[in-house]
């Protein structure tokens, strides 16, 4: 018998089903960053994390948050987006991990203290995962790992914001927003859909009239892709198909004063985002013409639950330029983005570059000082570098992945005195220029 | 967050943001100055909105220095809404 709570569910957009359509595109967005945090207060005289602390923090300051109880319901019969629904068996101990023993921040892969070795979320649960390590400096590194199908950089900044406090201390612990709500069953999305579509329109002819501005054989197309979706998902478990879009990756980070930076892409005639790309080609020094998926706001930021909000443009450009050139040559192309568009964009695809803007001032979680938060961008499995910056505090923490052949410190720390105007140097990775 | 924040209050504030980004040298810059002559580029301009929401919990979008082009004007406009909540 169905309960007396309404039914609670809310569509992804069309061009977030992408992330979660194969096992394989679900695992590859699996984002990852680590939050330092000063360590004091989270632990005990013998070193160890304060494990209930740091839970009854959590439990306060996330528990209450709509996106920490959302998990993914995929509708029946392919015939509408999958949507977020609230976990009617939400446990908020189910998402947090804790390392035993000491880590050294420097040595440890940052991939481990990251999560990635706590593998591949369950869909059945909310999307989201924290891991908390000791480190032998004293700071406590937290390791998150959220699917990029539930936000973008711009709504994850919010989320950081949501998340953290403006102070250390214990903040008010929340009632469950979804109490009176139950979560949508997966046969009643389309009637939900459908209810939604009309209340979006000012009556039914206009909401036919939408319906049908649509080509048709899109539509058929979008719906045999999600009755497809097995056969497909069959196919990207391969393994070859798996080796080619999961190839084993390494990081590394550096983190360097905003201000600095700033100044140094004012001068070069572009923004920190701009000198952000122009470093990672130029640090990366392919010889040729490559290019970087760059994301810009496409769409206006809808009023209710926006998650994500950004499409992928392409920037291209050659480390053998100059950064007084291609620094003002990235610039030129962010401005005339609708000049240029796929497949037209020149050179070869190396891999994707992002900078957040994040909050100026100090920022707590779980009532430790957010010293910075290293992000690794979300890229696609075969990319060869990508490039993740957050702005916070004053300072700019750039993490760099790149597949385990390469040599990504060097890469990194050439990336980061690039940005700093100490060198223009292309890396000395022993790559032919 | 207070809705009684007057505008010399945010004004001043909005100066140490400013400031503490460090793309124009402290002293150099009134609350007249133009927006555009403080180093705010569209990266800054997110951290800026990013800021305000976090600390008086307004949320603006970087278009809306289209509309108000000082800091004066920002510290107007921002207040203005703080007291429409």
């Amino acid at each position: 018998m169905v309960g007396a709570r309404p039914a609670h569910a809310e569509f992804m957009q069309i061009w977030e089903e992408g992330y979660v359509s194969t096992s394989t595109s679900f695992e590859v967005m699996h984002t990852k960053s680590i939050m330092l945090l000063d360590g004091a207060s989270l632990r005990r005289p013998d070193g160890e994390l304060d494990r209930e602390r740091i839970l009854r923090f959590l439990d306060a300051a996330i528990g209450g948050l709509e996106f920490f109880r959302l998990r993914l319901q995929r509708g029946v019969l392919g015939l509408t987006p999958p949507a977020w629904v609230p976990d009617d068996e939400f446990d908020l101990a189910r998402h947090v991990r804790f390392t035993d023993g000491v880590r050294t921040l420097a040595s440890a892969r940052l991939w481990d203290l990251a999560g990635h070795a706590d593998g591949v979320m369950p869909l059945r649960h909310p999307l989201w995962r924290l891991r908390f390590t000791a480190l032998d400096d004293g700071r406590v590194a937290v390791g998150m790992t959220f699917h990029h199908a539930s936000f973008d950089g711009m709504s994850g900044m919010k989320l950081f914001s949501a998340m953290s406090r403006p102070s250390p201390e214990l903040p008010d612990a929340r009632e469950n927003p979804f109490a009176d709500v139950r979560p949508a069953r997966a046969i009643e999305l389309p009637l939900l859909a459908a209810r939604g579509w009309l209340r979006r329109h000012d009556g039914a002819a206009s909401a036919w009239r939408s319906y049908w501005s649509w080509k048709p054989t899109r539509r058929i197309r979008r719906l045999g892709g999600r009755i497809l979706r097995p056969l497909r998902d069959r196919r990207s478990r391969d393994p070859g198909v798996r080796a080619a879009k999961l190839p084993p990756r390494h990081t590394d980070f550096r983190t360097i004063d905003a201000a600095t930076a700033a100044r140094t892409a004012a001068a070069l005639g572009g923004t920190l985002s701009d000198l952000l790309v122009a470093a990672t080609i130029r640090a990366y020094g392919d010889p040729g013409v490559v290019n970087l998926r760059y994301p810009v706001s496409a769409r206006p930021v809808a009023a209710d639950r926006p998650r994500n909000q950004v499409t992928d443009m392409q920037l291209f450009g050659t480390a053998s330029l100059p950064l007084e050139e291609l620094v003002p040559a990235l610039r030129a192309q962010v401005v005339d983005r609708d000049l240029l568009a796929p497949p037209d964009v020149p050179g070869r695809q190396i891999g994707y570059a992002t900078l957040l803007p994040w909050v100026s001032s100090p920022r707590y979680f779980c009532g430790a000082l957010i010293e910075g938060i290293i992000p690794f961008a979300a890229g696609l499995g075969e990319d060869e570098i990508t490039a993740g910056a957050i702005l916070y505090n004053g300072r700019l923490s750039i993490g760099v992945t790149m597949q385990a052949h390469a040599d990504v410190a060097t890469v990194t720390e050439q990336l980061g005195r690039i940005m700093t105007g100490e060198s223009s140097e292309i890396a000395a990775t022993g790559r032919p220029v | 967050m207070t809705t009684t924040t007057t505008v010399d209050e945010l004004s001043e504030w909005l100066v140490g943001r400013i400031e503490f980004y460090g793309r124009v040298p402290a002293g150099s810059f009134t609350v007249d100055t133009e927006l555009t002559e403080l180093g705010l580029d569209s990266i800054y301009a997110m951290s800026l909105c990013a800021d305000i929401e976090d600390t008086y919990g307004v949320p603006l979008d970087p278009s809306v220095f289209e509309h108000w082009t000082t800091l004066r004007e920002l510290a107007e406009g921002v207040v203005g809404r703080m007291r429409t909540v």
